[in-house]
């Protein structure tokens, strides 16, 4: 029985099926439209602020593009398609991070500030000096 | 090996591909991430986000729906990431809306604080001046005492000056009063000597007889120095002359004056007329008639001798009576 079926799977037919099989999972077109997206999205995501706030975002967006590129070379077009969102999807976060961050400094800078209005506003509101004027000063006899 | 193996190991991966290309296996990343979706939305407020919270669940259902094995990794990796990106979301809208209200307090304690800076500056201003003001009233109350005290030292100093000038002049005055009186008495005892020595003159008046008749002269002793007028006490005391001149029988009497040269001759011959008169007018008083009687002024038109020495100009200032039959 089993070396029947063996050899039914010697046939050209079965090949042409089990290869098929191979390929129907693998194989799409490059995802051209994913990768420039991608390399928008990092263009815009890349900044002084992102290096400061978002600095493994970045990389990670930077390197998920690379990767997505070696794969369009290697032919593997799904994993360099899903490298390319991943990509987009770093470049994002990185963005929306650093977006935060500045927005957080700029808090704190602000706040300080305030602070610091603060203080002074109630060092003006405390009670103020009296006003002293000099004192008249008498003439001693024989002045 | 022989073909039944590797018919065996073809099957073997065929079935492995096909379990990683679809699967209906329980996930549990899709648990996890479901779960910790929950927990973000209960701790934010998706309408900070709503775009983000949108692409998550959409990324959820996806992979609920979703049976192939890649594509489950896939929705997994990008779920974890949009639920990140939510969470970036909403911390910045949450730092948006801090900084609308940090901007809004910043101007208004601005405005608190400009407020405040105008009015210490005015207060400032006023009280600069006030000080200023005080610095100069003190300055000039201190000048006016100082003149207070110089001008009661001036009046003390002027009022002792006077002290002693009244106590001098008072002391002036009154050597001055007893000079005077001593030089009353002086005067009073030279004048009764003057009028004695008159008196005796007048009563050793004689006529002298001349060749135009008999004739009596009055030195001008009986006269005030340059005045045209007989001496107060003179005047009624020229009752001897009157005698002599009542007794004689004249019927005419002439009384002539005479100066020295000294003056102009007007003003010697003007004083001689009036000294004459003046004789007339005492003689008139004691009873003369005064139609018997008659004056002449010669001034220095008849001298008795020169008017070279003092003693001769005092014999030329003299008065005639020229008793006429």
């Amino acid at each position: 029985m089993a070396n029947k079926i063996f050899r039914n799977l010697n046939h050209p037919l079965t090949t042409s099926l089990v290869m098929a099989s191979f390929v129907g999972c693998a194989t799409m077109p490059p995802p051209n439209a994913e990768l420039d997206r991608a390399s928008i999205a990092l263009a815009s995501a890349q900044s002084e602020t992102s290096e400061n706030f978002a600095p493994v975002e970045l990389r990670l967006a930077r390197d998920a593009l690379a990767s997505a590129n070696a794969f369009v070379e290697a032919g593997k077009n799904d994993l360099a398609k899903a490298q390319a969102e991943r990509c987009e999807v770093y470049s994002e976060l990185a963005l929306l991070k650093a977006s935060a961050g500045a927005a957080r400094a700029e808090v704190a800078q602000q706040n300080e500030a305030i602070m610091q209005l603060k203080r002074d506003v109630d060092a003006a509101n405390a009670p103020a000096e009296s006003l002293e004027l000099p004192p008249s000063r008498p003439l001693e006899p024989g002045q | 090996m022989s073909t039944r193996a590797l018919c065996i190991i073809w099957l073997t991966v065929s079935a492995l591909q096909l379990a990683a290309c679809s699967t209906t296996t329980r996930d549990l990343g899709l648990d996890r991430l479901s779960a910790q979706w929950a927990r973000e939305l209960v701790d934010s407020d998706r309408t900070q986000a709503p775009q983000a919270a949108l692409q998550v669940d959409a990324l959820l259902t996806r992979w609920r729906a979703s049976e192939n094995r890649k594509e489950r990794t896939e929705l997994e990796f990008l779920v974890g990431q949009r639920i990140a990106i939510y969470r970036a979301s909403v911390e910045l809208a949450q730092q948006r809306m801090l900084l609308v209200e940090q901007k809004s307090e910043l101007e208004r304690l601005n405005q608190q604080r400009a407020a405040q800076v105008l009015e210490s500056a005015h207060l400032e201003s006023e009280k600069l001046r006030l000080r200023n003001l005080a610095e100069r009233e003190a300055s000039e109350l201190a000048q006016a005492q100082a003149e207070v005290l110089l001008a009661d030292r001036d009046a003390q100093m002027l009022a002792r000056d006077l002290a002693e000038r009244e106590a001098a002049l008072a002391n002036e005055l009154a050597a001055a009063q007893a000079r005077k009186a001593e030089l009353a008495e002086q005067e009073a005892a030279l004048r009764g000597a003057q009028v004695d020595s008159l008196r005796a003159e007048l009563s050793g008046l004689k006529p002298r007889q001349t060749a135009r008749g008999q004739v009596i002269v009055l030195s001008e002793k009986f006269f005030a120095p340059g005045q045209a007028q007989l001496s107060t006490r003179i005047a009624s005391d020229l009752q001897p002359l009157w005698v002599i001149v009542s007794k004689s029988g004249a019927a005419r009497v002439i009384i002539e004056g005479h100066t020295d040269s000294k003056g102009s001759e007007s003003s010697n011959q003007k004083l001689s007329k009036q000294r004459a008169v003046s004789v007339k007018n005492a003689l008139i008083a004691l009873g003369a008639d005064a139609a018997k009687l008659e004056t002449i002024g010669f001034g220095e038109a008849k001298p008795v001798t020169g008017n070279d020495t003092a003693f001769g100009r005092s014999l030329n200032r003299r008065v005639e009576v020229w008793l006429e039959k």
